[in-house]
């Protein structure tokens, strides 16, 4: 009986040793889990930080705005052809004008 | 104890150890997610800082451009501006030069008034008077300057005599009238009106220019 007891002490020690490296296995299995999900995180940051994502954007606000750059030119052109014609409209009137002050006005 | 006893006893133990494995396990895979998770918030932080720096330099990079084209158009305008009042001038100087030659009666008359608004100016300075004018004006006025003093007689019962001086000054018409001690004179040539009408009336030949409305415009309205 006391040879029995024996084994099986010995038989539930051999259970107990396989039952820590079980959990050895997990913990080991644990920490690969961990690293990888911080490779992977570190991936997904350094490919964030990497991303030209930033100027697709630019290139889209840039062309959203040509156009009233656009808009904004062709007034200040218009408005400049505006007062060449005025100008070139009112020229000899003004020259009679500066003329008669000049000949006759009470200065 | 009993084999099966032994053998339960056995199953407890794996059956733990087994529990605790899939603890470990479910934990770490759980940190695993929440790492993850924590990067991917981070990584869109990132995208979005960048974007937001992005878009912020572009508007300023635009807003550069515009007021650079406005400013490059205000110029332009300011420019052609004061082209045109200087050909207007540069026109009107001509005119002034050629009118004498073409007017020759309508230039006495001018010239008459030119020396009566001089004398307004300094007649509190004297009785005597100088004239200085161009060669072609000393002829003119000579045959209106009796009547210049009469008209003066006429208006304020004061005689006064102007003298003509011999050497012609260069101008393109007009006349500088001084006191005989030449202390006191009157610029009235037409360099110096136009000069005054340059500064005095600037305003006004600006709006003549380039105020108004252009027929298309007034048919529009």
């Amino acid at each position: 009986m006391a040879e029995l007891a024996e084994i099986d002490i010995l038989s539930l020690m051999e259970e107990e040793r396989k039952a820590e490296s079980l959990i050895a296995e997990a913990r080991q299995r644990a920490k690969e889990i961990i690293k990888k999900a911080e490779d992977e995180a570190n991936k997904i940051i350094s490919d964030a930080e990497k991303s030209d994502i930033d100027i697709k954007y630019v290139k889209i606000e840039k062309a959203k705005y040509a156009k009233k750059i656009e808009l904004i030119e062709k007034s200040l052109q218009e408005e400049i052809d505006r007062v060449t014609r005025l100008a070139e409209l009112n020229f000899e009137n003004t020259v009679k004008y500066i003329v008669k002050v000049v000949l006759y006005g009470k200065l | 104890m009993a084999n099966s006893e032994l053998e339960a006893l056995k199953q407890e133990i794996y059956n733990l150890a087994r529990k605790e494995a899939e603890s470990i396990i479910k934990e770490a895979e759980a940190k695993a997610k929440l790492i993850i998770q924590q990067a991917k918030q981070r990584a869109e932080e990132i995208i979005k800082s960048k974007i937001e720096h992005a878009l912020r330099e572009a508007r300023r990079d635009v807003n550069l451009r515009i007021a650079s084209i406005k400013m490059k158009k205000r110029a332009e305008l300011i420019k052609i501006k004061e082209d045109y009042v200087k050909k207007a001038f540069d026109e009107a100087y001509k005119i002034i030069q050629e009118y004498p030659l073409k007017n020759n009666e309508e230039y006495k008359k001018v010239l008459f008034n030119l020396m009566l608004d001089s004398l307004k100016e300094i007649i509190n300075y004297g009785d005597e008077f100088i004239v200085f004018a161009n060669e072609r004006d000393i002829i003119l006025i000579r045959e209106v300057l009796t009547e210049v003093e009469d008209k003066v007689f006429e208006m304020s019962g004061r005689r006064i005599h102007i003298s003509i001086h011999d050497k012609p000054i260069a101008s393109i018409g007009g006349i500088i009238l001084s006191t005989k001690d030449n202390k006191v004179f009157f610029n009235n040539t037409f360099e110096a009106r136009l000069q005054y009408v340059k500064e005095a009336y600037l305003h006004k030949i600006y709006e003549m220019l380039f105020e108004g409305k252009l027929n298309d415009e007034k048919r529009r309205n």
